[in-house]
């Protein structure tokens, strides 16, 4: 290893090669003629290693001497990034002003809507076969008593029943399962009529529909 | 009509109701009025509740008109209903539904492009508190869907209604780049005309 002498450093050549490297002192003002003239070179080894730095810092000074290129210009895709940084900023603007309209609004108080639930649309679910027997029962024990004593002797079908409820669905959109009940003549056609009901469910042709609000199940036909 | 009678009915119309009452729903109730007449007479009762001092207010929000109570009286209404109140919404949140109210229609790709990280959470919860919804989907590969904003986000924040907002072109207009586009805007015009004929769910 051998020292470089100057009028600006004195010490091992390498080592001013990573100063210089790293901007820690301005290659320009290193004079190489300076380095050259007061080095002294005892062997081939030193000599090579001499050479090579020498070149090194030549190229550097000589980088640092040439007039800087110009400004490089602005590729498409640094515009769009800058314009979405831009824009993201705005969106942060406007995201601030979206707070403190917040903050403003945590104290005005509308009318609340959860109470209302019971004015709400009505809502419906699909009848149970328990809603179903628990509708049937009301209507039979809404029955005259003495309805229970009539024998009747024509034969009802449950395929009459399922015409009679298709005829009806025909002209009108839904029935109440309560009324289409009570509108049976007697106990038997009561009875005929729910096991058309529960035929037709299961056959897939109408649907019952059970309003949560106030127990009433309706009939319509499945579309 | 007597208009005394008519702004009765309409300070009614806005009592019951929980959401805010547009302007052409209460046409519907009074026919023989035109909107410029209905405007008015909202007009009117603002004046009204104004100038007798009262607790409540009417207010234009959410393109619509709703009766509300004056901000002095909150700390009085939180006691009563100390579970009703709801958390804010976070900086995330605030920040994508800024980019969603001023430049939907747009794709969760195009709120990541300009977040610079997943938007997946922060719309789910958005949604789940209904201030944005589905618009529709792009015409691009992937079909993604468009998210916009609800009138659930308008009464949210107190606004009228968007125009409150800086637009994307106002926003493009500061920036001073017309020919700006994101790298997947270029069809937006095209989305724009098929958004207002339908929602293609």
């Amino acid at each position: 290893m051998y020292n470089v002498v100057s009028k600006t450093y004195e010490g091992p050549f390498d080592i001013l090669l990573d100063f210089a490297k790293d901007d820690e002192i301005d290659v320009a003002g290193i004079a190489v003629l300076d380095i050259v003239e007061n080095s002294v070179i005892r062997n081939v080894d030193e000599g090579s290693e001499f050479i090579v730095d020498a070149a090194n810092l030549l190229y550097m000074k000589s980088v640092a001497l040439l007039p800087k290129e110009e400004e490089k210009v602005e590729t498409q895709e640094e515009v769009d990034a800058q314009k979405l940084l831009e824009l993201y900023n705005k969106m942060k603007e406007v995201a601030g002003d979206l707070e403190r309209k917040e903050l403003r609004q945590k104290d005005v108080f509308y009318r609340d809507a959860d109470r209302r639930t019971d004015f709400a649309e009505e809502e419906f679910k699909e009848a149970t076969l328990y809603d179903l027997l628990l509708a049937f029962k009301s209507v039979l024990a809404y029955l005259p008593k003495e309805e229970i004593l009539n024998i009747s002797r024509e034969g009802i079908t449950v395929r009459q029943k399922i015409n009679e409820l298709i005829d009806y669905l025909e002209v009108n959109t839904q029935i109440a399962f309560i009324q289409f009940l009570k509108d049976q003549k007697t106990r038997e056609h009561i009875i005929t009529a729910f096991l058309a009901i529960l035929e037709m469910i299961k056959l897939g042709l109408i649907l019952c529909r059970h309003n949560v609000a106030n127990n009433d199940i309706f009939i319509t036909r499945k579309a | 009509m007597d208009l005394l009678f008519a702004k009765s009915i309409i300070e009614c119309l806005l009592f019951v109701s929980d959401t805010p009452v547009e302007v052409k729903s209460i046409k519907q109730v009074l026919e023989e009025l035109d909107e410029r007449e209905i405007r008015k007479i909202l007009t009117e009762l603002q004046m009204d509740y104004e100038t007798q001092g009262r607790p409540l207010c009417i207010t234009e929000v959410a393109e619509g008109f709703s009766i509300v109570t004056r901000e002095q009286y909150a700390p009085f209404i939180k006691k009563l209903f100390k579970a009703k109140v709801t958390h804010r919404l976070s900086k995330a949140a605030l920040e994508t539904l800024a980019i969603v109210a001023c430049k939907q229609p747009l794709t969760k790709l195009e709120i990541e492009s300009l977040r610079g990280v997943s938007a997946d959470g922060v719309l789910d919860t958005l949604y789940e508190r209904k201030l944005i919804r589905i618009v529709g989907r792009k015409e691009v590969i992937g079909r993604p869907l468009l998210y916009g904003t609800t009138k659930d986000f308008l009464q949210y924040f107190g606004l009228k209604d968007l125009t409150e907002l800086p637009k994307l072109e106002e926003v493009n207009q500061i920036l001073g780049s017309q020919t700006w586009q994101t790298k997947n805007g270029r069809n937006e015009e095209k989305i724009k005309e098929q958004n207002s004929q339908a929602p293609l769910l």
